[in-house]
């Protein structure tokens, strides 16, 4: 009997209860928290293939550079007295961490609408969680290059670390905005989006991935440094190359991290309800 | 008890035109009663758990209640489908607040009322509907609201989850509300008290869900 069960055992017995009351920073942080663990589950849990291509991109993009290179200059030429392979990856690594952070904020809001029924959690939470997770991988393997590097007995200096840790905390702060932005806008306006995968295609070419911003002729210079990604590329090399003395402008890269980021907070406040 | 006033909320459609699902809606629903509400496709029951849950806010007019309200829980209820059932039940868990200690407790409760076996351990992409369903609705029955809003969730379940979910039904009265949408008449009458019938842009409030139902099928008769 059916009843006779439910009466001897109650079906749902006493449980913890519910933390009730929580302040709005306490609400967000333990939703980030629990975004990041979830999103590491969900990238790199089931299948070791995560780690690696994490590692691979990165990788295959400097050994294509670094092929080119030799085959235009030859094997030993050397780049502000560092080896080519030390100049690519380190235009790689600061570039990947701003584009992975733009995309990985990409069609957050239509594939997580079930979520949104928890009040506790709004699209934000995945974004900023997915941001830092690249931008902590990109890390990684910045961190894997100098170790093996220096394993296969190479010399390797680091003249200005915090220069380099601030121009990435730079390409974070840029990648979530203009992915926050994208996302907004191109969920807001469908339209939009083919426009943004326009635009950031050329991305790869302009933002110093293979050269600093004292390789490009002077007469064209004034194009290229409108670009702020360029900037902070260019400061991580400074941070890397010993012989390196960037013209980038920190004022101008700042002033464009706070713009956008006020651009995509307002605008992502504004059409809150129409993402979720 | 949960009071709707004067909610209006609309749907922006292409262009300037809106698509208005309630209109001026004052509705107040009793508390520790189950309620069923039913209606059309489209008609807006969704909306309304969503609007009650607080994940959508009305354009105009206020939601208040007196006590907590569940996320309103449907089939499309964002599990992240490469992880385990565990893993879910955990996430929730963690952004509602609870430690360590209490997450375990919680996902024992979860893993045995959701009666999933090995499959809690499995990725979610290998569920059946019907498993998926189990889990939601056991990760919701383990955190103690005063208002549950369930959105057709135990309709698709089989027979042994739907007694189960009956006899759960059963078990809260007087101690919680449920708020069910539901196309399953036999259903709705069988575990609900009160009616509330979405009728185009009207809403009926029925003391008694057996005249709630008998309106709807009255109304589908007509149109039939």
């Amino acid at each position: 009997m059916p009843e006779a069960e439910s009466a001897a055992q109650p079906l749902i017995p006493a449980l913890p209860p519910r933390v009730q009351g929580r302040s709005h920073l306490r609400v967000f942080l333990t939703a980030l928290h629990a975004f990041l663990l979830r999103e590491l589950k969900q990238q790199f849990g089931r299948s070791r293939l995560g780690y690696f291509w994490a590692v691979a991109e990165p990788a295959a993009t400097v050994a294509v550079l670094t092929l080119i290179h030799a085959g235009i200059r030859g094997g030993e030429a050397q780049i502000y007295g560092a080896h080519p392979i030390v100049f690519f990856v380190f235009g790689a690594v600061p570039f990947f961490t701003y584009f992975h952070c733009v995309n990985r904020c990409q069609n957050v809001c239509g594939s997580h609408k079930g979520l949104f029924n928890y009040r506790q959690i709004k699209p934000v939470d995945i974004m900023l969680a997915r941001a830092i997770i690249e931008a902590l991988s990109m890390l990684t393997v910045g961190v894997l290059f100098v170790i093996g590097w220096l394993w296969l007995g190479h010399d390797f200096s680091l003249p200005d670390p915090l220069l380099l840790l601030a121009a990435m905390l730079a390409l974070f702060a840029l990648g979530l905005a203009v992915g926050l932005i994208f996302e907004v806008f191109g969920t807001v306006y469908p339209d939009l989006r083919r426009v943004f995968t326009i635009a950031m295609r050329p991305m790869i070419f302009i933002s110093g991935l293979f050269f600093t911003i004292e390789m490009i002729p002077p007469q064209h210079r004034h194009l290229l440094t409108w670009n702020p990604v360029l900037h902070a590329v260019d400061f991580a090399r400074e941070g890397v190359l010993a012989g390196y003395d960037s013209p980038a402008s920190g004022s101008y890269l700042l002033l464009c991290i706070l713009g956008l980021l006020l651009v995509a907070f307002s605008a992502y406040r504004r059409f809150m309800y129409r993402l979720i | 008890m949960i009071r709707l006033t004067r909610v209006t909320k609309t749907y922006p459609l292409l262009g300037m035109a809106r698509h208005t699902v309630f209109r001026n809606l004052s509705l107040e629903l009793p508390s520790r009663t189950h309620i069923g509400i039913l209606g059309r496709n489209g008609a807006g029951k969704s909306t309304l758990l969503r609007l009650i849950g607080g994940a959508e806010l009305p354009d105009r007019g206020r939601v208040e209640s007196d006590g907590s309200i569940s996320p309103p829980l449907g089939l499309a209820n964002g599990f992240a489908v490469k992880i385990s059932g565990r893993d879910n039940a955990r996430f929730v868990a963690r952004i509602c607040g609870d430690d360590d200690d209490v997450a375990q407790e919680r996902i024992r409760f979860v893993r045995e009322f959701s009666e999933l076996g090995v499959f809690f351990d499995r990725p979610v992409e290998t569920y059946s509907s019907g498993m998926r369903a189990r889990l939601a609705f056991s990760i919701s029955m383990s955190f103690d609201y005063d208002y549950y809003l369930i959105d057709e969730l135990t309709a698709v379940g089989d027979k042994r989850f739907r007694d189960k979910a009956e006899r759960t039904f059963k078990e809260m009265k007087g101690r919680a509300s449920i708020i069910m949408a539901s196309h399953n008449l036999a259903q709705l009458r069988r575990d609900c008290e009160i009616g509330v019938y979405l009728k185009g842009n009207a809403v009926h409030y029925y003391d008694d869900i057996g005249a709630a139902v008998a309106a709807y099928e009255h109304d589908q008769r007509q149109a039939a």
